[in-house]
């Protein structure tokens, strides 16, 4: 449409939106390594203001995105779906603030962020341990092993600390299988019947 | 008091109460606090956060929908035309407008705003052929007419629900 | 400027989740780049196919050829229904379309993120078996199980990540399975099982598959005759969770006297009555529901020849779930206006109400609901007793009825959908009414429906 009268200061203003927030994720990243999970925190969702709301039609004008699809791909794989820098930002920026919230034990919040990550990538492995992580403390222990188990197969990388979560979520996780099993069994042998405990 | 700064550089003071319908500056002031540094909102216009606020302030104390049963009653939700005799004469705006409100209540994270504005949206598309909407949204036709064919064909299946 | 045509993506698909299934998404698609790719989600997200599309091929193309031709659409794919298959003569008889099955089972490997995959299609079901394999997000599987020993044990071989089985007209050897896929997969997922006209499931079955399943959420077994009442009462004190239940009441067995069983989670009721006096069997399986005490939200009951609805049962009804009961449906019976004027006064959470509307009695109906504070959507039910063609509501009616039950939103007539909008400026509201085209909706008529 008319977009194109107004390139000058839509590409403008969208450069320094971008630069603005990249700033302000180098500012939490500075943070969260010196542990201020509160400043890190702050900066994350500044830089969330300025990404979040982009104008994408302006991206095109910048390079930071394909060109218009053709008819064929327009109907194409979402993943391969132009991802831009900014997809790229907003998802580390989300498994960062998983990261936060898994120091301040916020579990939920840090399930929610590492879901934020994981909708523009659900490959970023980290993200998905974090997010396992934060399910177990939360006691979700049959859905955080599922991710963790996929996790091993996946992503040789992350192998290791899946295995470790593993192994300490079972622990917790065979205690109380322990207790339901016996109330269990107590309630069906009120019934009597043998094959159920098979 | 919530302080935020739009765009434009103009400052707007709003209850929490309020500005917490929008989930973004929601998870902000319960992960870092508030203070009585500005938020920055670079991405709506003075104009469309004076709507937005002006949307946040009627509905607020309204129960927020909850994440988890958000996906179960999604398809109900979206099933059902009704907009209420405030929403629709809130919404009833000039189409530029109206797509700023979508925007904005999509970036502001704000389910039922942008529940109204798609639902609104959404109305006006239908029963209307290609070429109706088209006109109505002042869209360019980018096919070939051989895509067109095609596309039609491939997606003819659809018509019968 | 922001039109419609540079929203960003995510906002055009999310404006598209409001448009209803049918020719406005591919009117849509028409429409340019940016509309047709982000329509592309919400239309091959859910894919049914069913009677008409079926008589139009190979005429209009399939959406499974369109898959196949364009193998990125498949990743948006999540619910496949085939209700019906095209066929072709071959000699004598009518066999499977080969270019159909070909199509369709190349696109159905290709989706690997279906969750949902529903074949019920009277013969030779199992097919399409084979595709789903693999399917490691499947979670709801509805199939049409006249299979043969063979063709049934590709069942244990499917995804255990299954959640919602629903098994129609299953074989012996189908049944026979059932335990062991449980104990080999399901057990790990199942929660709603459907078991609909099976013959040779028996008791014996049902006891060793739901014994492995505790957590069970729904289980509803219609139709089958060596599992009537009597033996669903008794299995189900292996699934204390059990929240949604439906049986049917047997033709030739009454009601035998139980050992209180764990009924308390029970929200969803149906009944389908078989039995020759099913005025003797409902009250006699009431006085065994009332001796555990569950918060029953929605009772739906279905009976045959010609059976009144007694004036009697809803009382007792009432005064065991008056406070909890939402939704009521009566199907293929008939309901007096006394009835309903009792069980509107004594069911002041009422929402919904699903009956045959007496077209002669329309008035009296209207009036015995006045009482009904909260009802909100009244379906009027195919009465499959009365023959003869379809008579309709007048508009005239529908206003009459809504004027009697101000909460009154919704009348459902077959496939005339009337509502009222109400607001404070506008008391009176305006009526509206919508036609929705009848169609086999894949769902059965037993589970528990919205408000």
């Amino acid at each position: 449409m008319a977009s194109s009268d107004y390139v000058d200061p839509l590409r403008s203003s969208t450069e320094h939106k971008l630069n603005t927030a990249k700033t302000k994720k180098e500012d939490g990243d500075q943070a969260f390594k010196q542990g201020d999970t509160k400043a890190a925190l702050k900066a994350y969702h500044e830089s969330l203001m300025f990404l979040l709301g982009i104008d994408k039609s302006a991206l095109q004008s910048l390079g930071l995105s394909q060109p218009l699809p053709s008819a064929s791909d327009a109907t194409k794989d979402p993943k391969t779906k132009e991802r831009t820098e900014i997809d790229e930002i907003i998802e580390k920026i989300y498994a960062n603030m998983a990261a936060c919230h898994i120091k301040n034990q916020n579990w939920k919040r840090a399930v929610e962020t590492a879901d934020k990550a994981l909708q523009k990538n659900e490959e970023n492995y980290k993200a998905l341990f974090r997010k396992a992580k934060a399910l177990g403390e939360q006691g979700f222990f049959e859905k955080a092993s599922k991710i963790l188990e996929d996790i091993k197969s996946k992503s040789p990388a992350d192998a290791a600390s899946a295995t470790t979560e593993l192994a300490r979520l079972k622990v917790i996780d065979d205690e109380r299988e322990r207790a339901h099993k016996q109330k269990l069994k107590g309630f069906l042998n009120r019934k009597k019947d043998d094959k159920a405990t098979d | 008091m919530v302080l935020l700064v739009t765009s434009d550089n103009e400052q707007f003071h709003a209850d929490k109460e309020v500005v917490e319908r929008s989930v973004l500056i929601k998870n902000m002031l319960e992960d870092v606090g508030e203070s009585d540094q500005p938020i920055p909102l670079p991405n709506v216009s003075s104009s469309v956060l004076k709507k937005v606020l002006e949307y946040c302030e009627h509905h607020r104390g309204e129960p927020l929908p909850s994440a988890e049963s958000e996906s179960n009653q999604d398809e109900t939700r979206k099933r059902t035309t009704d907009i209420s005799e405030w929403d629709q004469k809130f919404i009833t705006v000039d189409q530029e407008m109206l797509f700023e409100i979508i925007l904005a209540a999509n970036y502001l994270d704000i389910k039922s705003l942008l529940d109204v504005g798609c639902k609104t949206v959404a109305n006006m598309i239908k029963g209307k052929t290609p070429e109706e909407i088209r006109k109505l949204f002042n869209i360019v036709n980018d096919f070939t007419p051989e895509e067109e064919a095609q596309i039609k064909k491939e997606n003819e299946w659809a018509e019968d629900r | 400027m922001v039109s419609a045509d540079n929203l960003n993506l995510d906002v055009l698909e999310e404006i598209f989740a409001y448009i209803p299934r049918g020719p406005d998404l591919p009117a849509i698609a028409l429409v340019s780049r940016s509309f047709l790719e982000a329509v592309v989600p919400r239309l091959y997200a859910k894919i049914s196919f069913h009677l008409r599309q079926a008589k139009n091929f190979p005429d209009v193309k399939t959406p499974f050829g369109s898959i196949v031709a364009h193998p990125d659409l498949a990743i948006h794919v999540r619910s496949v229904d085939i209700l019906h298959v095209p066929q072709i003569r071959k000699g004598n008889i009518l066999i499977y379309h080969p270019l159909f099955i070909r199509e369709c089972k190349s696109a159905l490997q290709l989706c690997r993120n279906l969750t949902s995959f529903n074949a019920n299609v009277p013969r030779d079901a199992a097919i399409f078996l084979p595709s789903i394999k693999d399917k490691m997000r499947l979670e709801r599987l509805c199939v049409y199980a006249n299979f043969t020993t063979e063709q049934a044990l590709h069942l244990v071989s499917l995804p255990d990540t299954i959640k919602c089985l629903e098994i129609q007209m299953g074989s012996w050897s189908v049944a026979d399975i059932l335990p062991r896929w449980i104990r080999v997969s399901l057990y790990r997922t199942l929660r709603h099982l459907t078991l609909y006209m099976i013959t040779e499931l028996n008791e014996d079955v049902l006891e060793n598959a739901l014994s492995q399943v505790p957590n069970l959420k729904s289980l509803h077994v219609i139709g089958c005759p060596k599992a009537d009442h009597n033996v669903v009462l008794r299995v189900v004190r292996y699934t204390p969770e059990l929240h949604n239940l439906s049986f049917s009441t047997s033709e030739v067995n009454k009601f035998s006297s139980l050992t209180p069983s764990e009924l308390g989670s029970i929200r969803n009721l149906t009944i389908d009555s078989r039995s020759p006096d099913t005025q003797e069997m409902l009250m006699a399986l009431f006085q065994y529901l009332r001796i555990t005490y569950f918060p029953l939200v929605s009772f739906k009951l279905r009976a045959q020849k010609k059976f009144t609805v007694p004036f009697e049962f809803i009382k007792t009804l009432t005064e065991i779930y008056g406070h909890s009961l939402r939704r009521v449906s009566f199907l293929d019976c008939e309901v007096q206006a006394r009835t309903i004027e009792y069980l509107c006064k004594h069911c002041s959470g009422l929402e919904r109400l699903d009956l045959p509307l007496p077209m002669k009695e329309v008035g009296l109906i209207a009036e015995a609901i006045t009482s009904a504070k909260n009802l909100r959507t009244i379906v009027d039910v195919d009465n499959h007793v009365q023959h003869g063609p379809r008579t309709f509501l007048s508009p005239d009616s529908v206003e009459f009825f809504m004027d009697c039950a101000p909460s009154l939103r919704t009348i459902i007539d077959g496939n005339r959908f009337w509502t009222r909008q109400r607001s404070y400026y506008n008391p009176f509201g305006t009526l509206t009414l919508e036609r929705r085209p009848k169609r086999k909706s894949g769902t059965y008529w037993f589970l528990p429906q919205e408000v």
